[in-house]
């Protein structure tokens, strides 16, 4: 199984190309349930925010091909579903697979690739792009545990470094724009057009410096209100805010409107009466709110979201320190994952390497059980026991040495995984499973009776179960049964074993 | 100490200042973009920051001593030739700079702008060097010179374009600070340079106080001209080139204020007409004139620092 990540981001798309690739509640669903259904994809998380577009996919699709068949047939989908060709996004989109995807997953959870660095929002994205795919059942097994990882590193690099602290944010950015414009924010009118979280929390920054007089207009008029409260702010509603334009210093455009709701000829007779006040336009919005020809108007100065972008990123050269110690993490975290993906290889061979030996001691214990028929249920029992342990003493290095291979993610951990393979057979134990034959080559002659015996040690099931701790267990229980006379049973038993060879 | 040291020692201070006031605004500008929180931390622990604070009250100093020094020259001059310092090019020169750097002290106490005194304070340099290159130049000697009331219109029409210069820079600035922000090229300048809305309120503030001054100079002109000393036929003075821009002027800045008190207009547009009212200002100063000029006020005496004056042949 391969991660693959195509993405488009403001590092390198500009915002008139990453508006067309948004996504709203109901066209994610669809997004995500039309990713799974191509091809050889088995899983797939769609993260959407103002600043990226972002698919996470898990594919069989061998990494040979990837990119002749399937990095062009992923474009191709991205181009239907957005209605843009491919030669106008194609040169922005960016393509990794396993670790480098990974790990851009992870920088990205930990804000490191963010527009804001430190900013905590990238978390919540990142989550609610798990939970959609989980509601719409595209995220599976190593999806989901990749973007629990990056979760994990998120809340490291918040609770372990100070880049979330005294970080540069879009408030911080707006509060130090409007301060090269207006000298006093206690006389300076703000109208906030959404009432949505960044909204908000820009409008916290400019009133913690000073703004006193701040306007919400929302479409749903009841959360206008609940802002406006929490602001200390008053709220109008939606439709009258064309007149507050007239009397606005800053406005603060989040709203989710799928086309600009303020152009140039509906702002012109607006200017013609503020007279040459300045209206600082700070729009954060994707699709954006505001048309880009207003800011060729006097006396209007309009910064989108990209905008900020060169402004922030220059706020981040001083925490260089702080990037680097949560480079740390997201590269610790990273390594972390890919072990688990790496152990997540070996754990089939592991699994029928097990299921193997327990069929052999199951097969020769229902052959023991029909020739000893005399011998007393209390020794039966030790003799299973006895058999499983030994089967499972068997299985324990070759199991130990996969897992420490895999988790090393080297070449040598497949070479190894190979060499078990072949060594014990399982391929063709699993192919004569198949044909309804048991893993020595024999028909069973009881196969419904050995699918049917319960599994005497079910601590050895789980091929993740700590295997130092098993086999400590198993050798103590083995010294304690070991007591027992069974010697004249096992003789007993050779012959026949034999026999049916 | 003769006036020409006085006012070179005068030079060197504010040429200085200039330097401190410069180098203020680059030093206190942070490298990138700041936080409040980071912004405080950086007010108590940043030695550049200290420097820079340093450099500033080293400006304000050295522009005191400046303005002192240039007072006392002044003041020498006018012992010495026995004239209102307005009866040579040197000396209205030196009151002009005189009064920019007066003007932007006051501003800077009182607004904490230094980033208009690293442009206010060349542009007094400029004016004083300038000045200086005719220390020894005409010494006008007439009836109209000694006059009170030319020496009030003199000063009145030099106090107002001090600080017509002034809001000349804030103007310039203005318009410099709305281009970065319009273009969104934010570099270290860009927080050197004060709010728009300062910028605006100290230009709007300049002219309503130098508009006055101006009014109050043209008056005095105009007074002075119908009084029987002028020596001069009213017309030959009204109709001269300086007399009519200077009105023109006048005109220029009235429309400023009027549409920015009667119809409050502010933003971009206004501080254009404030560049355009200076630069007409100092084309004024080059346009030849029968009437306002040193030369043709009169037969020169040949000052030096020990100056002895000619017998001045009265203008007629």
């Amino acid at each position: 199984m391969h991660l693959v990540l195509l993405g488009l981001s403001h590092h390198n798309t500009p915002i008139e190309l990453r508006e067309r690739f948004g996504y709203n509640a109901r066209s994610l669903g669809d997004a995500l349930t039309a990713a799974k259904s191509l091809p050889g994809i088995g899983e797939a998380v769609i993260l959407s925010t103002c600043n990226r577009m972002e698919m996470y996919l898990a594919t069989e699709i061998p990494s040979a091909v990837h990119e002749v068949e399937l990095f062009p047939m992923l474009t191709k989908h991205l181009a239907a579903q957005h209605n843009v060709a491919p030669t106008a996004f194609a040169p922005h989109l960016y393509r990794k697979t396993d670790q480098a995807a990974a790990v851009h997953l992870m920088r990205v959870a930990a804000s490191l690739d963010s527009l804001v660095l430190g900013e905590a929002q990238i978390l919540g994205q990142v989550r609610g792009a798990l939970r959609d795919a989980r509601t719409h059942e595209t995220g599976g097994g190593i999806l989901g545990k990749l973007f629990e990882q990056a979760l994990f590193t998120g809340k490291r690099v918040q609770t372990e470094t100070g880049l979330g602290q005294g970080g540069f944010s879009i408030g911080h950015a707006a509060v130090t724009l409007a301060r090269q414009i207006f000298d006093d924010f206690a006389r300076a009118r703000v109208l906030i057009l959404g009432a949505g979280k960044m909204s908000e929390e820009t409008a916290q920054h400019l009133v913690r410096n000073g703004v006193r007089f701040i306007v919400v207009a929302n479409r749903t008029h009841d959360r206008a209100i609940e802002m406006a409260d929490r602001l200390g702010g008053s709220a109008i509603h939606y439709d009258a805010f064309p007149a507050e334009l007239e009397r606005a210093d800053i406005v603060i455009s989040a709203t989710a409107a799928p086309h600009p709701i303020l152009n140039r000829k509906m702002l012109q007779p607006v200017l013609r009466k503020r007279r040459g006040r300045p209206l600082f336009f700070i729009d954060i919005a994707l699709p954006r709110d505001i048309d880009a020809d207003v800011a060729g108007l006097d006396d209007v100065f309009l910064y989108n979201i990209d905008h900020l972008q060169h402004y922030v990123q220059q706020a981040a050269t001083d925490r260089a320190q702080e990037t680097a110690r949560a480079e740390i993490i997201v590269r610790e975290e990273t390594d972390r994952f890919m072990a688990w993906m790496q152990a997540r290889g070996a754990t089939p061979v592991i699994a029928n390497l097990r299921d193997h030996l327990q069929q052999i001691a199951t097969h020769r214990l229902a052959i023991l059980r029909s020739r000893l028929r005399e011998l007393p249920d209390r020794d039966w029992q030790v003799l299973e026991t006895q058999m499983r342990a030994m089967m499972d003493e068997v299985a324990l290095p070759p199991t130990l040495l996969l897992k420490s291979a895999s988790a090393s993610a080297t070449d040598i951990s497949y070479d190894l995984t190979g060499a078990v393979d072949a060594l014990f057979g399982l391929s063709a134990g699993d192919a004569a499973k198949s044909s309804g034959q048991n893993s020595d080559g024999f028909t069973s002659r009881n196969e419904g009776n050995l699918d049917a015996l319960p599994d005497l040690n079910p601590l050895l099931s789980d091929a993740e179960y700590g295997m130092e701790g098993r086999q400590v267990e198993t050798k103590q229980r083995s010294d304690r049964e070991l007591k027992l006379p069974i010697s004249a049973v096992t003789d007993a038993a050779i012959p026949e074993t034999e026999a049916a060879k | 100490m003769s006036f020409g040291t006085l006012n070179a020692i005068a030079l060197a201070f504010y040429i200085l200042a200039s330097v401190c006031y410069g180098a203020f605004v680059f030093l206190a500008t942070p490298a990138a973009p700041m936080s409040e929180k980071n912004r405080n931390v950086r007010a108590n622990d940043d030695p550049d920051l200290e420097n820079a604070r340093s450099l500033r009250w080293t400006g304000r100093v050295l522009l005191l001593l400046g303005i002192l020094f240039q007072f006392a020259a002044t003041g020498v001059w006018c012992a010495t030739m026995h004239r209102s310092p307005f009866a040579s090019e040197y000396g209205t020169l030196s009151v002009l700079a005189w009064i920019i750097a007066v003007t932007f002290a006051l501003i800077d106490l009182r607004r904490n702008l230094p980033a208009v005194g690293a442009i206010a304070l060349p542009v007094a340099c400029v004016i004083l060097f300038w000045a200086l290159l005719h220390v020894h130049g005409p010494v006008a000697d007439t009836a109209v010179l000694k006059s009170q009331i030319v020496s009030l219109h003199v000063l009145a029409i030099l106090s107002s374009y001090g600080l017509f210069a002034l809001a000349f820079g804030c103007a310039a600035l203005y318009l410099l600070q709305n281009a970065l922000l319009k273009q969104r090229a934010v570099h270290s300048l860009f927080s050197s340079i004060p709010p728009l809305a300062s910028l605006d309120a100290i230009a709007y503030r300049s002219v309503a106080y130098a508009l006055p001054l101006l009014t109050l100079g043209l008056g005095l002109g105009v007074a002075d001209i119908f009084s029987k000393d002028s020596g001069a036929p009213p017309s030959r003075w009204l109709l001269d080139a300086h007399t009519l821009a200077s009105f023109g002027i006048w005109g220029l800045y009235v429309t400023y204020l009027g549409t920015r008190i009667g119809l409050g207009w502010r933003g971009v547009r206004p501080q254009y007409l404030l560049l355009v009212g200076l630069v007409v200002a100092i084309a004024l100063y080059a346009i030849p004139s029968a009437t306002h000029s040193f030369n043709s006020l009169s037969p020169v005496s040949a000052p030096s620092s020990h100056t002895r004056l000619q017998t001045p042949k009265r203008y007629s």
